[in-house]
C-alpha cells in the first residue's frame, strides 16, 4: 500500500470535522485514530497534528505572528499592531509575544519567512558596523 | 818415418774426430747460442723499451684524464654552489616577503579587533544612555514605524 503523507492525512482530517459539531467530533476523532491503527502510522500523528495546524490556519486565514519588544506592549500598542498586520496582510492574526530586553526599545516582527527588525539593537548595530568599516 | 806418419796422422784423426770435432760443434753451438741470448736480450730490451714507453703514455693518459675529471668536478661544484646559493637567496627573499605580509595581516587584524572593540564599546555605552532616556512616545514611535513596514 502507498504510503500516506502527514498533510494528506491532516487535510482529511480537517475535511472531515469541518462544520461537524461538539457532540459528534469525538465519535469522529476515533475514527480518525482507528484509521491510523489500520494504516500502521500512528508513528505520524505528531507530524499530522502539526500540518493540521498550519492547515487549518492555511483555510481560516490565520496568520501566527511573533512580536519580540524589550518590555511587554501595553494592551493598546498589542490592539494597534494586530489592527495594523491584519489590514495588511488580510488574515486573522495570532500575536505571540516575546520579551528581550536586549532590543532596548522598539521592536521586531516575524511572520511566515519575514523579519522585520525595527529595534534600537538593530540600529545600534547598524551604527556600529558603519562606524567600523 | 813413414810409421810415424801414419801414426802422426792416425792421432790428427782422432784428436780431430774424437776432440776438436765435438769441441768445435760446441763452440759453435755456444757462439749461436750467445748470438741467440744476445738478440733476445736485445729484443728483450726493446720490448721493456717499448712497455716503458706504453706506461708512459698511460701514465700521461690517465694523468690528462685525471685532471680532466678534476676539473670537470671543480666546474660541476662550483655550479653547484652557485645554484645553492641563489636557492639560499630565492628562500631567504620568500621568507621575508612572508613575514612582512604576516606582520601587515597581524597589524590589519590587530587595527580591525581593536576598532571593533571601540565600536562595542560606543554602542554599549550608546545602548545604556538610549535605555536610561527612552520615553514612551519615542518607543511607540519606533513600533509605529516598524509596523509600517509590513506589506
Amino acid at each position: 500500500m502507498r504510503k500516506i503523507s502527514a498533510k494528506k492525512y491532516a487535510i482529511s482530517l480537517y475535511e472531515a470535522t469541518l462544520g461537524v459539531k461538539e457532540p459528534e467530533l469525538p465519535a469522529r476523532m476515533d475514527n480518525f485514530v482507528k484509521l491510523l491503527i489500520k494504516n500502521n502510522a500512528l508513528s505520524q500523528a505528531p507530524k499530522i497534528m502539526a500540518a493540521f495546524d498550519e492547515y487549518a490556519k492555511e483555510r481560516e486565514g490565520i496568520l501566527d505572528v511573533e512580536v519580540k519588544s524589550a518590555k511587554l506592549l501595553a494592551q493598546a500598542e498589542k490592539e494597534k499592531v494586530i489592527h495594523h498586520l491584519q489590514t495588511a496582510l488580510n488574515k486573522k492574526i495570532h500575536l505571540k509575544e516575546i520579551v528581550d530586553h536586549k532590543l532596548i526599545g522598539g521592536i521586531v516582527l516575524y511572520y511566515q519567512d519575514n523579519v522585520i527588525d525595527g529595534s534600537i539593537q538593530r540600529r545600534l548595530r547598524v551604527l556600529r558596523d558603519n562606524l567600523i568599516s | 818415418m813413414i810409421a810415424q806418419l801414419i801414426n802422426f796422422a792416425i792421432v790428427l784423426f782422432v784428436l780431430w774426430r774424437f776432440a776438436l770435432k765435438p769441441l768445435l760443434k760446441i763452440m759453435n753451438k755456444r757462439s749461436s747460442d750467445i748470438e741467440k741470448s744476445l738478440e733476445n736480450a736485445k729484443e728483450i730490451e726493446e720490448k721493456l723499451k717499448e712497455a716503458d714507453k706504453m706506461k708512459e703514455e698511460r701514465l700521461l693518459e690517465a694523468r690528462k684524464e685525471s685532471q680532466l675529471i678534476l676539473e670537470e668536478t671543480s666546474k660541476e661544484a662550483e655550479t653547484i654552489q652557485q645554484e645553492k646559493l641563489v636557492e639560499t637567496k630565492n628562500e631567504m627573499e620568500k621568507i621575508a616577503s612572508r613575514t612582512k605580509a604576516e606582520l601587515a595581516a597581524e597589524k590589519q587584524k590587530m587595527f580591525e579587533e581593536a576598532k571593533g572593540k571601540i565600536g562595542d564599546l560606543v554602542i554599549a555605552a550608546s545602548g545604556k544612555i538610549i535605555e536610561k532616556e527612552l520615553d514612551e512616545k519615542t518607543d511607540r514611535r519606533l513600533i509605529e514605524e516598524t509596523i509600517k513596514q509590513v506589506k
